[in-house]
């Protein structure tokens, strides 16, 4: 049945024909995955990592110091002063470690925790049934587990880490199942398995390489769904202890006075959109470049 | 056909009578935008009115890119040049670069399209009275119209009572939908009628019925036809006239039969030659046959297998239901059944990857375990299986020559890196693969290369039984043969004991012994390939072997003045 | 299965999932380690209320059971009084459900308009301009977060412009549509967030149908353009736009929590900050009960509507399971 080739072959082509225009996915067909909005994003991204991480050693002003009139624009460093008075600029430099640090690590443990799950989906039927109860996690609004747990647990870091890994992880479990499923499905592991393969050797040798690349892709866009919800946390008063701050709690805190320094809202707003679009725009090149392979 | 108006009469048959069209396709070439790449080179041909232009050609050759632009379709990312006409008496239009509305009311009223597995192009959510009805001209009365529907249904074999026009396409079985898309195509009356490989993806009785009714069709009304296929075999059934296509070149072009009996250029005759028959010579074997191995000592034993295929929400497949069956060294037998039957499955349980309900499954006449996880190792090796894809049968992101690495070094015979790739080239060289290819990727090698290594690694472990699962069926003709000779070159040489599964009778003559008719989960006849193939005693043999496409009978049969097309 | 058993059967299977998550909602309030009633009103309290919140809140029960009679009067309309106000609790959310809904609907319309609009524009011809601009464009409106967003259409509309208010102040009585100016950024906020992930999503089915064999077989039949789009790509996508939009609700739910606090917004979502915060834990139920019935809701009318549009989809139950890791898939393929 050559025909089948033929018209696989030919829709390859359209499809190539088709996605030389797409920006997304060309740089990952021609094997050039860095294009050039990807180099814009990882220079987005050193640059808001390196304010997060090595900003508190530049800042003018302590963490919390009034130095003038709240929402001012003439006083304090070049974007003036925010809520309680306090510089802008020093807030910015000090607000970012969380934002930037903590769903980095969470997301981590979360894609731990799914990835697990859905091995076990995908190599017992049993077990995917149990994990249905993981459907009813689903329904819920993810902010409100999160808050219920804050409630339930405290107000910390660690509280917010661990809603994100039971409010994703069903999400993870399900897209690593589809993708070990039809390895674990396919003819290449039926053969390993023909020729006595250990199980283990299988898992290492061919269901791990095969699923790197999507757990790596899923992993970098899923930060910045983390970033939201961590963000989310101290937008909503469950942030650092005061005076202590982030940049979601500027936000929360510059929108009572955008009208008189815009600043105090922008600044904060421009840093996290520059950290969750160019992890974003690097996460789908990524994606693309191992689903190409 | 019943009682109809004499309205809906004229609106499904009339026009076609009276128009006959022609079409002509001058230095087309198709490029392929990103890569440069020529899909059609300086294409020309004449479609002549009112008989069958048959364009036959494998994977490559640009024939589905050739029939779309009879419609005036390029794909995306495709650039055409060169013209492409409709002659209709005196007028001729272009319809390469024609506007869109031009070329859709050329699509709608002249020239109609049957893509390949028709009966994926009906729309799921529309029923069938509106999927043929859509088609008609608009302005019908709603009687009028759903009476030309019940005649075009009526005259593709199909009921046409309400309960049938009110299905959605999901009710109907592959056939009826088949023809249901067939009677959309129809519905127009086109002069020109164009069909993309009607029948590849179909088993040999579907396509048959198929191939039946187009036949009728154009006895019926005589209407220009252009129709494009892989299998010579289908070609010759319908088409009075053949294109040969090659590498996105026209190598030869004349009338069918003349053409392909006495082909002058070297590619038709080959692809000719090695058109699979199931009434073709069988090849001499008896050298090898005799003595080797005892009947009353097979090396695989089946006996009262019971198998079923479970699918989610679908009914089970019972593929084997008390079957037996004995497989002997140096010998060949060919498991043929109809596409769905479940081969695959019995062949999953021989291996013990699919546990079967019960029966007995022994090698040199020891008991296997059911379950692979029950099986030592050696007793493994000794029964190993090709599976059917070579493009999920190996590990993309693996370079083939660790593939088959993998299983020498698991064998433990060799386990030093060089002494491994020596054997891993000792095996690539059996299959005729140059073992400068054992660096590459699965994703860089061709079909048929990808299923020689299958084939290798599977030869890396040593078996006794070597079960091959459709190993040729997604691969062209010439690859083809060649995968069927090496295959039976290895039972000859390695004494291997060989269950070849296949839907497809023709291939039986190059590789088998014996051939084994599946029917209903058992072996419904058995037999020497001659004598099965020659005169069938089983029905569904009988059926099996009407319904398979066969070249010679085709030739023959275009002697018989009988039959001759107009 | 005919429409109305498959009606029945997911409503059967939705009130299922509705009471599992009532199971958990409950015992994730109300299961605290040590006293409740200790731990609601802290460590000072005098010995008197403690007694008389556990006489309120059945303490001396065992968990079933006061599982069981919450269950017995939430099904009856009644969420229990309140404990900081010693309202009925449906009178102390009554205000803010009533606004959530009115902007959590204006937001849901505006989003789905945004959704459609973009994600067929860009499916229609994958790869093409307006695909690369819409992809561009949502995929990175999609990545940033909702009140970020909301920040800068305050600083652009209400600061720089000074066209609209940065606060939603409803005047006291009323209700936002007696002062619409104050729904604009809010509704916008979410609408524009959830109009781009929605979008992405969206994109994909169409992009999915519009490479469909029917699809392109009505083309190449030379159908009109119009016929093409309204009887053969629409009725198969209407289904799966339909659980993406369901999939939409549970972020309009969670998002309206932070958006209503960025705005000051008096709705359901600062009735929950701030009733966590006073640990009313009657409160906390009844709210998160209601916003996961909506999620609930949503859901069985994505479910209906598609096995209305396309009856392959009237299938047996347990489609639920299915249906949703569809959408996950989908989301994964938008990506």
């Amino acid at each position: 049945m050559s025909g089948v080739d033929e018209v696989v072959a030919s829709d390859l082509d359209a499809e190539a024909g088709e996605e030389s225009v797409e920006s997304v996915e060309t740089p990952a067909r021609s094997g050039r995955w860095l294009d050039s909005w990807g180099i814009v994003a990882g220079v987005l991204l050193v640059g808001t990592v390196g304010i997060a991480l090595l900003g508190p050693l530049f800042a003018s002003e302590p963490v919390g110091q009034t130095i003038g009139r709240p929402y001012d624009t003439e006083t304090g460093g070049w974007l003036g002063t925010g809520a309680v008075g306090r510089d802008i600029w020093s807030e910015m430099l000090h607000g970012g470690r969380r934002i930037v640090l903590a769903p980095v690590v969470i997301t981590l443990l979360a894609t731990l925790v799914g990835t697990t799950v859905g091995a076990l989906m995908a190599a017992s039927r049993s077990a995917s049934r149990v994990l249905r109860v993981l459907d009813v996690v689903a329904v819920l609004p993810g902010l409100l587990v999160l808050l219920l747990m804050l409630y339930r647990f405290g107000d910390s870091l660690v509280v917010v880490g661990i809603a994100v890994v039971l409010v994703s992880a069903p999400y993870i479990a399900r897209y690593m199942r589809s993708v070990a499923e039809p390895v674990l499905a396919s003819d290449y592991v039926l053969q390993a398995r023909l020729v006595g393969e250990p199980r283990l050797l299988i898992l290492w040798r061919h269901v791990l390489p095969n699923l790197t690349g999507p757990v790596l892709a899923d992993a970098a866009l899923r930060v910045a769904g983390t970033v939201y919800v961590v963000a989310a946390a101290s937008f909503l008063g469950f942030g650092p202890p005061p005076p202590a701050t982030d940049w979601a709690v500027m936000i929360n805190e510059g929108a009572a006075g955008a009208t008189l320094n815009a600043n105090a809202v922008v600044a904060p707003a421009l840093a996290i959109a520059a950290f969750t679009v160019s992890l974003n725009l690097l996460g789908d090149r990524l994606a693309a470049r191992w689903r190409a392979v | 056909m019943t009682v109809s108006e004499p309205s809906a009469r004229s609106a499904a048959t009339v026009p076609s009578e009276t128009r006959q069209a022609a079409m002509a396709v001058s230095g087309l070439g198709v490029t392929a935008r990103a890569t440069g790449g020529r899909v059609l080179d300086d294409v020309t041909l004449a479609v002549a009115p009112g008989v069958v232009t048959g364009i036959v050609g494998e994977s490559g050759s640009g024939k589905t890119t050739l029939l779309r632009s009879l419609l005036g379709a390029v794909a995306p990312g495709l650039d055409a040049s060169g013209r492409v006409e409709l002659i209709d008496g005196a007028s001729t239009t272009q319809l390469l670069g024609a506007s869109s509305r031009q070329l859709r009311s050329i699509r709608s009223h002249r020239i109609a399209y049957l893509s390949q597995d028709p009966g994926r192009s009906l729309t799921p959510t529309m029923r069938i009275a509106a999927a043929i009805g859509e088609r008609l001209p608009a302005g019908l009365a709603r009687e009028t119209r759903r009476a030309a529907v019940r005649e075009l249904l009526s005259s593709v074999g199909l009921p046409s009572d309400d309960d049938f026009l009110r299905r959605y396409p999901f009710a109907l079985s592959g056939g009826q939908a088949q023809r249901v898309a067939l009677a959309r195509a129809l519905a127009t009356s086109p002069d020109v009628l164009l069909l993309d490989e009607p029948t590849t993806g179909l088993d040999v009785v579907t396509q048959a019925d198929l191939l039946d009714e187009l036949k009728r069709q154009h006895q019926a009304t005589p209407r220009t036809t252009v129709i494009v296929s892989h299998d010579l075999a289908v070609i010759a059934q319908l088409a009075d006239h053949v294109v040969v296509l090659r590498h996105g070149e026209v190598v030869e072009s004349g009338p069918c039969v003349e053409t392909l009996r006495r082909p002058s250029h070297l590619y038709t005759r080959q692809l000719v030659e090695l058109c699979p028959d199931p009434l073709g010579p069988q090849l001499d074997r008896r050298a090898a046959s005799p003595g080797s191995g005892d009947p009353s000592d097979p090396e695989l034993r089946v006996r009262g297998l019971v198998a079923t295929h479970r699918r989610p929400r679908r009914p089970p497949v019972v593929a084997a239901d008390g079957l037996d069956l004995d497989l002997h060294a140096g010998r060949c037998v060919a498991l043929v059944g109809t596409s769905g039957s479940g081969k695959s499955t019995i062949a999953r349980a021989i291996v013990g990857a699919h546990r079967p309900d019960s029966g007995e499954i022994a090698v040199d006449g020891r008991a296997l375990s059911p379950d692979l996880d029950g099986r030592s190792s050696a007793d493994r090796w000794r029964v190993q299986m090709v599976p059917q894809d070579p493009t999920s049968s190996l590990d993309p992101r693996r370079r083939v020559g660790r593939a088959v690495g993998d299983v020498v070094r698991r064998l433990g015979t060799e386990s030093a890196d060089d002494d491994v790739d020596a054997a891993v080239a000792r095996l690539f060289t059996q299959v005729d693969l140059d073992p400068s290819l054992m660096a590459r990727r699965p994703g860089a090698l061709s079909g048929g290369e990808r299923q020689r290594v299958a084939i290798a690694r599977a030869l890396a472990a040593s078996p006794s039984v070597l079960l091959c699962d459709e190993v040729t069926s997604a691969l062209d003709v010439s690859v083809q043969a060649d995968v069927v000779r090496l295959l039976r070159t290895l039972v000859d040489e390695q004494q291997l004991a060989m269950l070849f599964i296949t839907h497809d009778l023709g291939l039986v003559h190059d590789i088998a012994d014996e051939v084994a008719v599946l029917h209903e989960g058992n072996v419904c006849e058995i037999g020497p390939v001659d004598t099965v193939t020659r005169s069938p005693e089983h029905p569904v043999t009988q059926r099996l072997l009407a319904a398979s496409p066969s070249l010679a009978k085709e030739l023959e049969r275009a002697d018989q003045p009988a039959s001759a097309t107009p | 299965m005919s429409l109305g058993r498959f009606v029945v059967a997911r409503l059967v299977a939705t009130v299922g999932i509705a009471l599992a998550v009532s199971v958990v909602l409950f015992a994730a309030v109300e299961f605290l380690p040590g006293d409740a009633a200790t731990r609601i009103l802290g460590q000072n309290a005098t010995p008197d209320r403690v007694e008389a919140l556990r006489a309120q809140l059945n303490l001396a029960d065992g968990p079933i059971e006061r599982y069981v009679s919450w269950l017995g009067d939430a099904l009856q309309g009644d969420f229990g009084t309140s404990i900081t106000s010693q309202q009925p609790v449906w009178q102390a959310i009554e205000t803010p459900v009533r606004n959530s809904l009115i902007l959590g609907a204006v937001a849901f319309v505006a989003m789905s308009l945004i959704a459609i609009g973009l994600g067929v524009a860009a499916g229609r011809r994958p790869g093409g301009r307006a695909d690369r601009v819409v992809s561009a464009i949502t995929s990175s409106i999609a990545s940033v977060p909702d009140f970020v967003l909301g920040g800068v259409l305050i600083a652009v509309f209400a600061s720089w412009l000074d066209l609209l208010p940065a606060v939603s102040l409803v005047p006291i009585g009323g209700t936002p549509l007696d002062e619409p100016r104050v729904l604009v950024l809010p509704a916008a906020t979410l609408a524009i967030f959830g109009g781009a992930f929605g979008a992405r999503l969206i994109r994909a089915v169409v992009a999915d149908a519009a490479s469909s064999p029917h699809v392109e077989a009505a083309v190449l039949a030379g159908l009109p353009e119009r016929r093409v789009v309204t009887r053969h790509l629409l009725p198969s996508i209407i289904a799966p736009t339909a659980q993406v939009l369901a999939s939409i609700v549970p972020y309009v739910v969670g998002g309206a929590i932070v958006v209503e606090q960025l705005f000051g917004y008096p709705g359901v979502g600062a009735s929950l900050v701030a009733n966590l915060a006073a640990r009313d834990v009657t409160v906390v139920e009844a709210i998160g009960m209601i916003l996961t019935l909506i999620v609930l809701a949503a859901l069985f009318t994505a479910d209906v509507v598609g096995a209305a549009a396309d009856p392959r989809r009237r299938t047996a139950s347990g489609a639920t399971a299915d249906e949703t890791s569809a959408v996950v898939l989908v989301t994964v393929e938008a990506r």
